[in-house]
């Protein structure tokens, strides 16, 4: 018990993870924002897809908020929609941390419930873990704040036992919310008929908004392809909370995930939905993976450069 | 002391956000059935989540959706289909706006015939044991579902005249029609017979008065 506590307590773990899943949200929100810029009156405007009243009568039968409800104004949708990108490029950028992760997540928060016919599971996995991570330090690395912090003293970075175990609970809550979102996910394919029989990628396929004719007919040639394709989604899912218990099974569970999110990606076209799947895995590696992944990396370089430089020598020398 | 009590505490209720979270998550059961209210009270709309990513069953059908407007003149244009240019740009390029836009009319097409869990396990009761359908009426067409299909049924229309507005920008639109037609994907055991004929439903809507919206393009 006292173990459990005191590593709760004493230090921040995964630091560099959250700032990289920081970046990688903030991206995708970006993208998000900037896509569908030129249809945003439409998406989410007073007077597009749904009208004002719809909207907000909606969201009063669900007893859910956004901002885009104050006022159903024209001007008034454009400002906030654009204080939205600006709030977003802050949080990608890691500046004023938690203030800017709150107003980020209330602006996302806000758009996602005025038009949730855009949205998939990505845009859902990746509110809840931003309402996760506010209680995370997600700007230690990569960000303006620790250019900042550099500036003054480096020695101002506040570490109590209650930020510590915050920190810790946050990131282990979003770990657990992806978990338990691929078990779920596992289950209710395991129930059903196709998933059994291994033909649901053959069902899925035909379905136009979720395939590409060259993949479609590559996968539908061979009756394995559609096997491995099913069987392993379910596999990888369902296996994935239960790997990450061991050091080095976790690794197999984040290249299972990362393997079907590719094949998501690529044949069926939901890219950001991949995207943001594949980010949260950033979430899985602690510090000290990241500094030895960095070290064989930069090892790796520059040998690479030593070697450039000898044959660029030896070449030179031939020639003298 | 007063620190350690917090964290303590923070640590329970993360233990008891969990709980929930497993049961909200968990597929219809006992449980569920009894105390489904309190976790849906908690849960939504904060944690609101749905992981039935192409499950049980998949989506097989290809629904197109088509609109057609009448002008001031009493003119009635041909069908457009809003769907497929849209799955063509898709497949051009993934990276467009078209990769989302693409999947908004299945999406409100489906929540015409969606349902919470237990509506759903009830009709399908009703239909198994061949209940009569007119005694159960009363819950199977609740307000929730109605204003589900109001709302569905309006942003179709809504999605079809903005277009249209787009389509023929000189003239004096007085209302459209849409029509989505759906068409079951070939089963798997017949996927060589080249005499198969897909079952097709057409779901035809009512006439809508033209209403300027805000545009798609």
């Amino acid at each position: 018990m006292n173990t459990i506590y005191n590593k709760l307590t004493t230090e921040k773990h995964m630091l560099i993870g959250a700032s990289l899943i920081r970046v990688a949200f903030g991206l995708l929100i970006l993208y998000f924002y900037f896509i569908h810029y030129g249809q945003r009156r439409f998406l989410w405007g007073p007077n597009g897809m749904q009208e004002h009243e719809t909207f907000t009568q909606n969201l009063i039968t669900t007893s859910n908020l956004s901002l885009y409800q104050l006022n159903d104004s024209v001007l008034y949708f454009e400002i906030i929609f654009h204080i939205g990108i600006v709030v977003a490029l802050l949080f990608t950028l890691g500046f004023m941390g938690r203030l800017t992760a709150i107003l980020n997540f209330v602006f996302i928060w806000s758009l996602q419930h005025v038009n949730v016919l855009i949205l998939d599971g990505g845009d859902n996995v990746m509110r809840i873990i931003l309402f996760y991570l506010l209680f995370a330090n997600t700007t230690a690395f990569f960000s303006l704040d620790r250019y900042r912090r550099k500036e003054k003293t480096p020695s101002s970075i506040t570490a109590t036992p209650l930020s510590n175990s915050f920190h810790n609970l946050a990131i282990l809550a979003s770990i657990i919310q992806v978990s338990f979102m691929y078990l779920t996910s596992g289950m209710h394919k395991i129930m059903g008929e196709v998933w059994q029989n291994g033909t649901a990628l053959y069902y899925i396929l035909q379905v136009d908004e979720y395939t590409h004719p060259f993949f479609k007919e590559f996968i539908l040639s061979s009756n394995i392809l559609l096997l491995i394709g099913a069987y392993g989604a379910i596999f990888a899912q369902i296996t994935y909370p239960f790997l990450l218990f061991n050091r080095y099974t976790k690794y197999i569970a984040i290249f299972n995930i990362i393997a079907m999110h590719v094949g998501i990606a690529i044949v069926m076209g939901l890219f950001t939905f991949s995207a943001t799947m594949i980010s949260i895995q950033l979430l899985l590696l602690k510090d000290k993976e990241y500094a030895w992944a960095y070290a064989i990396i930069k090892n790796l370089s520059s040998k690479w450069k030593l070697r450039k430089g000898r044959k660029y020598e030896a070449e030179h020398v031939e020639q003298a | 002391m007063l620190k350690k009590v917090i964290i303590l505490f923070s640590a329970f209720l993360f233990f008891i956000h969990f709980m929930f979270t497993a049961i909200y998550l968990a597929p219809f059961n006992p449980v569920k059935a009894k105390y489904g209210f309190i976790v849906n009270a908690y849960m939504e709309p904060l944690f609101s989540q749905n992981w039935k990513l192409f499950a049980p069953n998949p989506a097989s059908s290809n629904n197109q959706f088509l609109v057609r407007a009448q002008f001031s003149n009493g003119e009635t244009t041909e069908w457009t289909n809003l769907t497929s240019f849209m799955i063509e740009k898709n497949y051009k390029n993934r990276f467009t706006p078209y990769n989302r836009l693409v999947r908004i009319q299945r999406g409100a097409f489906m929540s015409l015939y969606q349902k919470d869990d237990v509506t759903r396990k009830l009709s399908q009761e009703v239909e198994e044991r061949d209940l009569n359908k007119e005694e159960y009426d009363y819950i199977l067409d609740n307000e929730m579902t109605k204003e589900q299909e109001e709302n569905g049924i309006n942003i179709l229309n809504r999605y079809a005249q903005s277009y249209v507005s787009s389509l023929y920008p000189e003239k004096d639109i007085t209302r459209t029609q849409i029509v989505i037609r759906e068409t079951k994907a070939t089963p798997f055991s017949e996927q060589d017979n080249p005499n198969f004929e897909n079952e097709r439903t057409i779901h035809e809507f009512d006439w809508k008065e033209f209403e300027t919206v805000s545009s798609v393009f």
